[in-house]
């Protein structure tokens, strides 16, 4: 089983620092998603078999192990109630400003939770079936658009200057943090020699697809343009006109992210589910998804009042509030374990 | 038994989800605007003029298919309303208590600003079109010396409406365009100034046959120049000719330009020539805190018409008539770069941009004063011409030897 976490939200907030050069600084992002990632694999394969919420009062201790735990469930659950609102929120803004955010979020954890409901395999499947078809469509997408790219709207490469280029970087980073997501899977994968080549892979596979977006998005706007609307690959489509004949293409970035978004929402539910349940020592998970799906549906309405409030959020507090669980506390918890000998080799 | 009770649930739940009746607006609710005109009343409101389409005019020419070429003899095909107010959406607010429909942009053509408007500037309106979901950056933005509204009621006799046939001008790139993605990048830049296509409505032809000897004069909206800008504000109009040496100065904008040239052998006769592909490169210098620009353009021309009875089979011809269309563009482009940056002193041609492609550093110190820096600055201007093709013809038939 290959998974790919799905992070194809807006690379706006970026462009906004990094200028033209945004697509640089997915790229010095992706190399920290990869230190991540090790960091987790290296973590998991040293207790294998178990995932995050099982190893954490291994090396902790009962009690602080699982109260970390219990930080761990409650990220999840905040990353799928963000991810939901993400999408659904778009929906709002850009098509269908009167009918209620609320309607789209249930319909979209609704989803979700079936999906988590099934289990973990029917929803790498989903994926399966999904990420073909997102990454074809996102091409098709920007080579239709090639018609209206400028090389010069990138150029001169390196024009801001080093600290903004890693101020951009950070909310990148924390999205490709989400692969802290492994921790959990780690165990399930069929293949478990090949899970750093796999996970790397996958992140590999996911930063071609981010580049495409944000350098497509960047050729036809240009960087000022870029950072002043919500969202980018949105309006890039629009400007899509070929043969005053293919046109009107707008549906595609909503399929994409749609489906993308149910996906990524429902392995975190599952995730928060799993957990939730080993920490208090259930047998079945299954019985958790309802309460959770209702707890995130109703935390994606709640917690941020406009998209406004949800995008500064994402951008200013959300990097280091996640790279905190995703970076800080993983990369203690080897350290720890590196020093206890804890594991197996 | 339970089972069966949730499958039932189930499928309720999918019917009332798959109609998807929420925000719908069905095709007959909506009025489609085609053309969108804003002008600046002199009481410093904001006019906005919607040319909208009338589908039944447009459905009885199509069907009814009998003599008289459809319903738009009869009937106008579009209806145009306009109404003012302090921004772009108070005014349509107005609008849309006299329209029985919803106002739906997504099939704008054209966005066309007043003078006054212009010379007002224009930042106080395009908002609203970047805002609007519905709106989009492939809309034709033109400037018009005449008041918009008066040019948005007017019909075209080979389109439909007068905003699609505006729409399929600028398409045919038979004069300087500009869509409202690129307008607002250059709004935006440092390094350039927008410019804007001008139109205006124009007496073109006499309108024949029978039932229309009243009708003497017809009215279409024309492509009749460009609107210089700095900043957000109109300073000056090109007329056509120098609007030809403006698309040599932006990239990729001279492809089907025609090109007259005083014949090299013969006095007083002329050779037209087609130019097929046009490339400009302007290299940028900076020495000693002085700014020079090389420009360099590439054409490719065919020969199109000749008035005097030279051999293109001769080498020497086609060099003399590569060197003189070079010194007619040449001439061309200097008379609009003396204006535009002797006169107007803008840099409307984004020479700024390739300044601080190539000169980063140096960008981040002239950039607030870059008009100023550019209207001091020299430019040097080479052109090459290839003649690529004559036509059917390599030398005239016709003629008695």
């Amino acid at each position: 089983m290959i998974y790919a976490t799905l992070i194809l939200f807006i690379p706006q907030n970026t462009v906004a620092h990094a200028k033209q050069d945004a697509w640089l600084s997915f790229l010095i992002a992706f190399a920290g998603g990869v230190l991540i990632s090790l960091v987790v694999i290296n973590l998991s394969l040293r207790f294998p078999g178990k995932t995050l919420f099982e190893y954490l009062p291994l090396i902790l201790g009962r009690w602080p192990g699982k109260i970390i735990g219990f930080f761990y469930v409650w990220l999840f659950i905040h990353f799928c109630a963000l991810v939901d609102r993400e999408y659904c929120s778009t929906i709002v803004a850009a098509f269908m400003p009167e009918t209620p955010l609320v309607v789209f979020l249930i319909h979209g954890t609704t989803m979700s939770a079936y999906i988590t409901y099934c289990g973990l395999e029917v929803l790498a499947r989903i994926n399966q079936l999904f990420l073909p078809l997102n990454a074809g469509l996102l091409t098709i997408l920007f080579a239709l658009a090639t018609p209206e790219m400028k090389v010069a709207n990138i150029l001169p490469v390196f024009d801001t200057g080093l600290l903004p280029l890693v101020k951009s970087t950070i909310t990148p980073l924390s999205w490709f943090g989400e692969i802290i997501t492994l921790a959990v899977i780690v165990p399930y994968l069929a293949e478990q020699k090949n899970v750093y080549r796999l996970t790397i892979k996958a992140l590999f596979f996911v930063l071609v697809l981010i580049e495409i977006a944000t350098v497509g998005v960047l050729l036809v706007f240009g960087p000022t343009l870029t950072s002043s609307y919500f969202f980018p690959v949105l309006s890039g489509t629009k400007m899509i006109n070929i043969a005053n004949f293919i046109e009107r293409l707008e549906i595609i970035p909503i399929v994409i992210w749609i489906t993308s978004g149910t996906v990524k929402g429902a392995l975190f539910l599952w995730a928060a589910a799993l957990g939730s349940s080993q920490l208090l020592g259930l047998k079945d998970y299954r019985p958790l998804i309802l309460p959770l799906a209702v707890i995130v549906t109703s935390l994606s309405y709640l917690l941020h009042p406009s998209i406004i409030d949800l995008l500064n959020f994402l951008t200013q507090t959300f990097p280091f509030y996640a790279l905190t669980f995703e970076f800080g506390i993983p990369f203690l918890l080897l350290i720890i374990v590196l020093i206890k000998g804890s594991g197996k080799k | 038994m339970k089972r069966k009770l949730f499958l039932i649930l189930l499928l309720l739940l999918i019917t009332i989800n798959i109609s998807g009746c929420w925000s719908k607006k069905e095709l007959n609710e909506i009025a489609i605007i085609l053309g969108t005109g804003v002008d600046y009343t002199k009481d410093n409101k904001i006019q906005l003029t919607y040319q909208l389409a009338r589908p039944a005019a447009f459905g009885g020419g199509g069907m009814g298919g009998g003599p008289g070429g459809g319903a738009a003899m009869n009937q106008n095909i579009t209806w145009v309303v306009s109404a003012t107010g302090d921004t772009v959406f108070d005014a349509q607010k107005r609008l849309a208590q006299q329209i029985p429909r919803h106002l739906y942009l997504g099939h704008n053509v054209v966005l066309i600003l007043d003078e006054r408007l212009c010379r007002h500037g224009v930042l106080d309106v395009i908002n609203f079109f970047h805002r609007q979901p519905l709106s989009r950056g492939t809309v034709w933005v033109m400037a018009t010396p005449q008041e918009a509204k008066k040019v948005l009621e007017s019909h075209s006799e080979l389109q439909m409406t007068s905003a699609q046939a505006v729409g399929f001008l600028a398409r045919l790139r038979t004069g300087y365009v500009l869509r409202f993605r690129d307008f607002s990048q250059d709004l935006a830049s440092r390094g350039t100034n927008p410019v804007l296509t001008q139109v205006e409505l124009k007496r073109q032809g006499v309108a024949q046959g029978p039932g229309l000897e009243k009708v003497h004069h017809h009215q279409e909206i024309v492509l009749t120049g460009a609107a210089i800008f700095k900043g957000d504000k109109l300073i000056g109009w090109l007329d056509c000719r120098e609007t030809q040496g403006l698309r040599w100065l932006l990239k990729g904008e001279v492809r089907r330009m025609g090109v007259t040239i005083p014949s090299p052998i013969c006095p007083g006769k002329k050779i037209s020539l087609e130019v097929m592909k046009g490339k400009i490169n302007i290299d940028p210098v900076y020495q000693k805190g002085k700014i020079k620009f090389f420009l360099t353009i590439k054409a490719e021309i065919d020969v199109i018409e000749q008035q005097d009875e030279e051999d293109f089979t001769r080498p020497e011809m086609i060099k003399a008539v590569e060197n003189i269309a070079a010194a007619e563009i040449r001439q061309r482009v200097k008379t609009t770069l003396d204006k535009v940056q002797g006169e107007y002193k803008v840099d409307s041609f984004g020479f700024g941009e390739a300044f601080h492609r190539k000169h980063k550093r140096e960008w981040s110190k002239l950039k607030n004063r870059w008009d100023e820096e550019f209207a001091n600055a020299q430019v040097y201007l080479t052109v090459k011409v290839k003649l690529r093709d004559t036509g059917l013809q390599g030398r005239r038939a016709s003629l008695k030897r």
